[in-house]
């Protein structure tokens, strides 16, 4: 039996009301036919105990949705989520015992904190209110000071941290409640370099080697998942791969990647590839325009879109192997791909 | 049981001390409002010395127009302790992150307000300390204030469980009943002057309004020094329809609750 285990879980929305600019806009918006918006189509998966597990997504694929069902903050339209043996709706009560869910967005965690007063003050409240014993609070956070590098701002206001100290503040929660699982929304996506290696160390080694730890870790930085992961999935408000994240890159050397680098972007240069490639993105860095091409066959096409390019003002060619990010690039955008 | 409780409480107690820290570490804050009470009362003893009014305040057990008028502010800050308790903190962006607590619901509402309900008691009293320490105001305590007290807080949470259901399912940014109830506690609920002064076509809105029945009970129980025995005979009416409005409250709470999990929309601003 897993630890988390996803079954058969949908969740559709009703969807938000138009915008209405006066009452006839009002008026035609009450009559507009409700149709509804998936989030969630058909998700299966199970979390075996001390997995670290990646969730990969882009923005509206469901992600933040899943994690409020499974802290029964949102009721699934079908199927259910089984955290420890728990239902995430009908057991909210005995999960919260063995579940932290740490959201990475700033604004989330902010309520639960208290602006004038001391992050020790604040972590002893924290401890409190996830009722750790209390012979247990100062020892935990201690370790949790300790593990963070927060040694030196324990008796600083939360207000005068920064955005990356906050984040860190926030992590100390899962180090003091110390549950068998636990739920990392973009863990450190305000981090600096150091601290973001401090971090990852911490649940590598601490959250998950001591402590025993589940992880179920949501975010967008690709580099992250591969470091920390054992398996991702990649959602889409289904699930479009779940494998180890080698495994995900190992599918994205069936193509190529071409970076190109030119002074415009010509549209004509994007009709005249297109049916040599499997994709064309374009990128707006600085003043500086880029090019990233996907394509498969490289014996076959690859003369052709050098001749292709030849037309053109290129400034820089590289020719590289897909990382992780590209291959969850391709997967998210395979669908769209398929319909050309 | 016993074991459960004791850790609930233990959770109520961390809110207090948060409360605490969060208020007495603005220390401005702190003596502006004891400073502003003082001042209010003032203000209120010269008013209630300059004022006559032409009208029938011994029915209601003080007859100096003084009592009358110190013991509608002081009830009314009491009784709207429940107002904005349940709603406020169910609209309030950190509600989604107390409810993946292990506490229990009602924990979380009373730990989020404790703090509040003790700061607006003492504020209360060190109000009607004044009251009477500077202005001579004759205020008793009794069983039958007690009585009045508890059920027009009820009436008050009642109404905003209600509240708090109505905005969560219709997802409205103003929440209409306890605006409603803000808005007319002052002008129509007899809290400077009788209801019987009013135009005739605003004495049924004065009739409807919950708090013109707490200045009444709380006028003759404080002011008066009316028992409980003597005022329960109109008094049961009002604890009747407390009782009801809880029912009522407390069910569209919990539609509004499960509606907005269904939606998605739990925790939203």
């Amino acid at each position: 039996m897993g630890m988390i285990e996803v079954k058969h879980l949908s969740k559709y929305y009703p969807p938000p009301r138009r915008g209405t600019f006066g009452f006839t806009d009002m008026i035609k918006d009450f009559r507009r036919p409700r149709e509804i918006l998936p989030a969630l189509v058909d998700i299966n998966f199970d979390v075996e105990e001390g997995e670290i597990f990646g969730l990969l997504g882009p923005n509206g694929a469901g992600k933040t949705t899943f994690c409020k069902i499974m802290n029964a903050l949102v009721i699934p339209t079908s199927g259910h989520i089984y955290i420890d043996g728990y239902e995430s709706i009908r057991d909210h009560e005995k999960i919260t015992r063995r579940m932290v869910t740490i959201f990475g967005g700033e604004r989330e965690m902010w309520g639960l904190f208290a602006w004038r007063v001391s992050i020790e003050r604040n972590l002893r409240y924290i401890a409190e209110l996830w009722k750790v014993p209390s012979h247990l609070i100062n020892k935990r956070i201690e370790y949790a000071l300790r593990i963070l590098d927060l040694e030196g701002k324990r008796n600083e206001w939360y207000q005068k941290l920064s955005a990356g100290m906050k984040q860190k503040v926030h992590l100390a929660l899962a180090f003091i409640v110390q549950p068998k699982i636990i739920v990392l929304d973009e863990p450190t996506i305000r981090l600096d370099v150091p601290s973001k290696r401090r971090v990852h160390e911490a649940i590598k080694k601490e959250l998950c080697g001591d402590l025993g730890s589940t992880v179920l870790l949501t975010t967008h930085d690709m580099s992250e998942a591969e470091k920390l992961c054992d398996r991702v999935a990649i959602l889409n408000t289904k699930i479009e791969f779940i494998d180890k994240p080698e495994n995900i890159k190992e599918l994205s050397k069936e193509y190529e990647i071409m970076e190109l680098r030119l002074k415009e972007i010509n549209p004509e240069i994007k009709k005249e590839l297109d049916p040599f490639v499997l994709r064309i993105e374009e990128i707006q860095e600085n003043e500086v325009c880029k090019v990233k091409i996907f394509f498969e066959d490289k014996e076959k096409n690859l003369p052709e879109i050098l001749g292709v390019l030849r037309n053109f003002t290129v400034e820089d060619i590289r020719i590289r192997t897909p990382s992780l990010e590209d291959a969850f690039i391709y997967i998210i955008n395979r669908g769209e791909k398929d319909v050309h | 049981m016993f074991t459960e409780l004791r850790s609930e409480i233990r959770v109520i107690y961390s809110f207090i001390k948060m409360g605490g820290y969060t208020f007495f570490s603005q220390r401005w804050g702190v003596i502006s409002q004891f400073l502003s009470i003082a001042v209010n009362v003032g203000v209120i003893g010269i008013f209630a010395k300059l004022v006559t009014l032409n009208a029938d305040i011994a029915q209601y057990g003080t007859p100096r127009f003084l009592e009358f008028f110190v013991i509608a502010m002081f009830i009314t800050n009491l009784v709207f302790i429940g107002t904005g308790s349940v709603s406020g903190i169910l609209r309030g962006a950190n509600f989604a992150n107390l409810y993946t607590t292990p506490c229990k619901l009602i924990t979380i509402f009373i730990g989020a307000n404790s703090w509040r309900i003790i700061w607006r008691f003492l504020t209360s009293f060190f109000f009607i300390f004044l009251a009477v320490a500077v202005f001579n105001a004759r205020i008793y305590f009794n069983s039958g204030f007690v009585v009045v007290f508890i059920s027009g807080f009820i009436l008050m949470l009642a109404l905003d469980l209600f509240a708090a259901g109505f905005t969560i399912v219709t997802k409205a940014s103003t929440d209409p009943i306890n605006w409603f109830l803000g808005l007319t506690s002052q002008l129509v609920s007899g809290t400077y002057f009788p209801i019987e002064n009013l135009p005739s076509w605003l004495r049924p809105i004065a009739h409807l309004h919950p708090q013109t029945y707490v200045n009444k009970f709380a006028r003759l129980t404080m002011g008066g020094n009316a028992t409980l025995t003597e005022v329960w005979p109109e008094l049961r009416a009002f604890i009747l329809t407390t009782v009801i409005m809880l029912g009522i409250g407390y069910a569209m709470f919990i539609y509004g609750f499960k509606r907005a999990r269904i939606s998605g929309t739990l925790g939203h601003r």
